[in-house]
């Protein structure tokens, strides 16, 4: 394996998935590509893939705790233990849990000495994982709506994702991971093992603003960072996404123009890459022409 | 106070990001300021606060306090006796503790850890201590227009934005004096942030986009909205920008019965309101995308039972 790519960028709707789906279908010209759908909360690339995800994944579970009322004697230690207040301790009673504060941490039921708590294993999400074409396998988590343990979901497919890569007989070349907008733990967690950050964003000052937060994360995370900027000519905002780029040391590596076309592709779930090439016309495409300048960067 | 003077949240979400979240609150804490409503602006979505960039406020300028709500584990090595327990008996449950060999003593990953305390209730020698970090700050200014703004920005590594959505929620309202409106900009998702921003929420305001991406991820959120019982309407932002988007939309909200607040076309003035750093009611004031919000601020204030 040669390297793997985050698709980062901080604020929303920049186009993430949009160009993390289609270099990925680009570079399946010439290599075997993972592709990693990291944001857990709302997954897109299977849309923009036009796959549909259907049926159950591989249930994945998290730790809450399952209180035998006959077994507990009132003692109050778990409630004192959790730090998340999630047990609500009442006179002459067995403790209440709360269950959206429960952060699975297990303390209860390592606290209660007659032994009352056990392990309630819920589901929280699910993993999938397909192969879109020959070379090029897609992996996901999906959280259960309401759910709110999203970086348990993320470490089980990214660890998942790894082992998979890193045995020799995966024989993935690149892997792509696409992250959830913001800079929060969720995108910590996807980009833990990346070798470069790619931050997508858009020339407004609330897309700077975003990048600056994504640079200040892959800084802190000791990851080089490039710059792509999407819908580059929808308003005139260069200079400042330039003077980012050189206080923080990030190349600005793509420049992708505003395009009718792309907007329509991406409803329809077409790559525009795919289209062009089968109309031999891709080389001159001036959207594919930046995607190609990614490419360039990815192989070097 | 009757139930009319109380104050009203609204919260602007979408499930996914760049929708225009931040344009339509703006955009409606405007016309309620034109208006002589008194409000106050809050952003919740702590990882990438924009609202006050559409009212042209730069954090210099603002009020600053620092936030320390979250808290994370801390190894003091004067108290380790090598003992190695916390590894062997798995303490942490989030992958957070690691051996270290060289120096034969435990080691903390403050990324991963989630300040649960197991360590520190656990290790018989006291070798862990919980300490309160500062993990984010909440910002708070006046508006050119009058009202109150207040958000929050968490600190990168930090890593607790529902708590912190939390305490930015908190401060707005016990500083909204007089303000009879909250417009509540919210994060992107369905996961801990939003439902922390949508907890005791009066009317939320789900943002769609007439791409199946916009639409599968306001589907969801609209699953959880309804989960927590709360009253909600659909705005379909630049929903010319795909006719058969558009009518899958338009489909659900009829079959399911929802209600329809408005729609907003697609308008080059919007992203050139974002770069002059003002609300497009600000800014263009009779440009079609303002015209159409102004029809979705008399909806929305007919489903509070308020006259316009």
């Amino acid at each position: 394996m040669r390297k793997i790519i985050g698709v980062s960028g901080g604020k929303g709707g920049t186009g993430k998935t949009f160009i993390a789906t289609n270099v990925a279908l680009m570079l399946t010209e010439k290599y075997r590509i993972l592709l990693v759908d990291a944001d857990v909360e709302n997954p897109n690339v299977s849309i923009l893939l036009n796959k549909k995800i259907d049926g159950n994944g591989q249930l994945v579970t998290s730790f809450f705790p399952r209180i035998d009322a006959s077994k507990c004697t009132h003692c109050g230690a778990c409630a004192d233990a959790c730090r998340f207040h999630a047990l609500f301790q009442m006179k002459d009673k067995a403790p209440v849990l709360i269950d959206p504060l429960c952060k699975s941490c297990q303390l209860c039921m390592r606290v209660c000495e007659p032994g009352a708590i056990s392990a309630d294993m819920r589901g929280i999400g699910e993993l999938f994982s397909y192969e879109n074409s020959a070379k090029l396998t897609v992996k996901l988590g999906r959280l259960f709506p309401g759910d709110v343990k999203t970086a348990r979901l993320i470490s089980v497919m990214n660890e998942q994702a790894l082992q998979e890569v890193k045995a020799d007989t995966t024989g993935f070349d690149f892997v792509i991971i696409d992250c959830a907008p913001g800079a929060h733990c969720d995108v910590e967690k996807a980009l833990k093992d990346v070798d470069v950050v790619f931050c997508v964003t858009e020339p407004t000052p609330l897309g700077a603003h975003d990048l600056k937060r994504t640079l200040q994360l892959a800084k802190f995370l000791k990851k080089p960072a490039k710059i792509i900027i999407n819908r580059a000519d929808m308003v005139q905002y260069d200079g400042p996404i330039e003077r980012i780029s050189d206080e923080w040391g990030a190349e600005i590596i793509a420049r992708i123009p505003l395009s009718r076309e792309v907007m329509e592709t991406y409803a329809r779930g077409e790559s525009i890459f795919d289209i062009h090439k089968q109309a031999g016309d891709a080389a001159d495409h001036p959207v594919i022409k930046e995607f190609a300048r990614i490419i360039e960067v990815i192989e070097a | 106070m009757s139930e009319a003077e109380k104050i009203k949240k609204v919260a602007v979400v979408s499930g996914k990001g760049g929708v225009g979240k931040t344009s339509i609150a703006a955009a409606i804490a405007s016309i309620l300021a034109e208006r002589g409503r008194p409000l106050i602006a809050v952003d919740c979505d702590v990882d990438a606060p924009n609202l006050a960039l559409m009212f042209a406020m730069q954090t210099p300028d603002m009020q600053d306090i620092p936030v320390q709500a979250t808290e994370k584990a801390r190894f003091i090595e004067a108290n380790c006796t090598h003992c190695k327990a916390c590894i062997d008996d798995a303490y942490c449950n989030f992958d957070a503790l690691s051996w270290n060999d060289e120096r034969s003593e435990p080691q903390v990953d403050p990324f991963a850890c989630e300040g649960c305390g197991s360590c520190n209730t656990l290790c018989k020698a006291g070798a862990f201590a919980i300490d309160q970090v500062e993990s984010g700050h909440i910002y708070t200014a006046r508006t050119k227009e009058g009202f109150l703004l207040v958000y929050g920005e968490t600190i990168i590594g930090a890593s607790t934005s529902g708590k912190l959505v939390r305490s930015v929620k908190e401060h707005a309202l016990s500083n909204a004096d007089g303000a009879r409106f909250a417009i509540i900009d919210g994060p992107p998702g369905i996961g801990c942030p939003v439902i922390a921003t949508i907890s005791d929420i009066d009317y939320v305001v789900v943002v769609m986009e007439p791409f199946p991406t916009a639409f599968h991820d306001a589907s969801r959120m609209i699953e959880v909205i309804k989960r927590f019982k709360l009253p909600f309407g659909i705005v379909v932002n630049r929903c010319n920008a795909w006719p058969e988007g558009k009518k899958v939309i338009m489909d659900f909200i009829d079959s399911n019965g929802y209600t329809h607040l408005g729609d907003i076309p697609i308008d080059l003035a919007i992203p050139r309101s974002v770069v002059n750093m003002q609300s497009i009611i600000m800014f263009s004031p009779d440009c079609i995308a303002s015209r159409s919000i102004r029809v979705i601020y008399r909806n929305l204030m007919e489903e509070l039972g308020l006259d316009e």
